[in-house]
């Protein structure tokens, strides 16, 4: 429950130290980019702190290279 | 991003710190296991490898004329396809990032400080790095020239404090097996961290002075394998082929027997400073050329405020990447291979031809005036 909170808390954080410049200088795109990769890795950190069994993409990878024969 | 540039020795700097950085500590246990007592032949032949991959990456960093990998794809291949191959190209580095990141975590966790969970030890660290990317590459070049006379300082440290222990007969039989082990080994050198140059493809635009600075490549990557031949071999003659294969982190047992005339010992974490910095270093140039690649990738103006978020997935990317060691064993022996070299090998090639043949189209037009 904590480790939710204080991931929530360090997001916002993160959000408002880099949002407003953005914002003033009027960057719409970088803003939107910036969102979006905060909100989705904020999701996964927060699903991995609740202990979530996350896919794991090193699995992808292995079975990817099982599959053409190393 | 922000016109930033680093000189020729900068760059070399960095060139030897990201080949030392990690592999110092994973590379001797996996060569010990399976070359024996020949893991100093199959350890150069692999560096011998890698100075050609170098002179390809070289080549490759020509045709780019000042621009980034990311930016000449995009502009060799089109939005689309050139967009395809640097999605694969920027996973593998964020992967290996993570993955530096956990070996760093790893051996905290298991060496020094035991009690603290991996999360704070890769936050923590991943903080500094996160700084360094955010000063940009001037304050990463400047600074590994100042940690530089520490690392050779230490290494120097390191090998006269254990020359009294060698023992000569740990190296024979020479090629007792025969070449076919030694040659298979290898490749796993070449894997990391050789192949993982291709990092510095995101870097080179930003090196001044066109022609010493292929030169400070090529001489980074020799002196970087030097140091990891000197430290594989070191692990053969004096812990013996077998105790080396058996422990995790067979540089960090050779520090702990470091014995200054039977009164001085327990020097290992002066060593371990080696491992930080240039782990440090590696992670740095890595999450930097991320960053900024991700970033060009977006047609971003700036990296800076990609680093935060980046970082958060990163840390749980890296503690979910290995389960346990035996899927750390596997994937490193088996997986990274292949995979290290369709990224570090094949996609450049795609982009290298790409690149011959627009720089020929070129040619042909200047020479052509309509």
């Amino acid at each position: 429950m904590w480790s939710m909170i204080s991931i929530i808390v360090l997001a916002l954080g993160i959000f408002l130290l880099e949002f407003p410049k953005l914002y003033k200088k009027n960057r719409k795109k970088e803003a939107w980019f910036f969102t979006i990769f905060l909100l989705s890795f904020t999701i996964i950190s927060v699903l991995e702190s609740l202990e979530v069994e996350l896919p794991n993409p090193l699995d992808l990878i292995q079975t990817f290279y099982k599959m053409i024969g190393f | 991003m922000d016109n930033q540039t680093i000189s020729p020795r900068q760059f070399m700097f960095l060139v030897i710190l990201f080949s030392v950085g990690s592999s110092i500590l994973i590379v001797p246990t996996p060569l010990a296991a399976n070359a024996k007592q020949d893991a100093w032949i199959s350890i150069s032949i692999s560096v011998a490898i890698g100075l050609l991959l170098v002179v390809l990456y070289n080549h490759i960093a020509t045709l780019m004329k000042g621009q980034t990998f990311v930016q000449a794809t995009i502009a060799v291949f089109g939005n689309w396809f050139g967009r395809v191959l640097l999605f694969f190209y920027l996973s593998f580095l964020y992967i290996l990032a993570s993955l530096v990141l956990r070996n760093i975590g790893d051996f905290m966790t298991t060496q020094i400080i035991p009690e603290t969970p991996l999360q704070f030890t890769h936050i923590l660290f991943l903080i500094v790095v996160i700084w360094g990317a955010y000063l940009g590459l001037e304050a990463i070049g400047r600074s590994s020239e100042m940690f530089m006379p520490w690392v050779v300082l230490l290494v120097f440290f390191f090998t006269i404090t254990l020359s009294p222990q060698i023992k000569m007969e740990n190296l024979q039989p020479v090629l007792g097996n025969g070449i076919v082990p030694v040659v298979d080994t290898s490749t796993f050198v070449i894997g990391t961290p050789l192949l993982e140059m291709v990092t510095f493809l995101m870097i080179i635009p930003y090196v001044k002075d066109g022609k010493t600075k292929k030169r400070a490549w090529i001489l980074g990557t020799f002196i970087g394998g030097a140091i990891l031949t000197l430290i594989t071999l070191l692990c053969i003659l004096i812990l013996g082929s077998d105790l080396t294969a058996l422990n995790t982190y067979p540089s960090y047992k050779l520090a702990q027997k470091i014995n200054i005339a039977g009164f001085l010992e327990g020097l290992e974490i002066i060593i371990a400073i080696i491992w930080m910095i240039t782990i440090f270093f590696k992670m740095v140039v890595l999450y930097y050329s991320t960053t900024v690649g991700i970033a060009q990738f977006l047609t971003m103006e700036d990296h800076r405020p990609l680093l935060l978020p980046l970082g958060m997935g990163m840390v749980v990317l890296s503690i979910i990447a290995y389960p346990d060691v035996a899927y750390f064993e596997t994937f490193i022996n088996e997986t990274w291979f292949p995979f290290a070299i369709t990224h570090g090998l094949i996609i450049p090639l795609i982009v290298w031809i790409g690149l011959l043949f627009k720089s020929k189209k070129q040619n042909k037009t200047q020479q052509e005036p309509s």
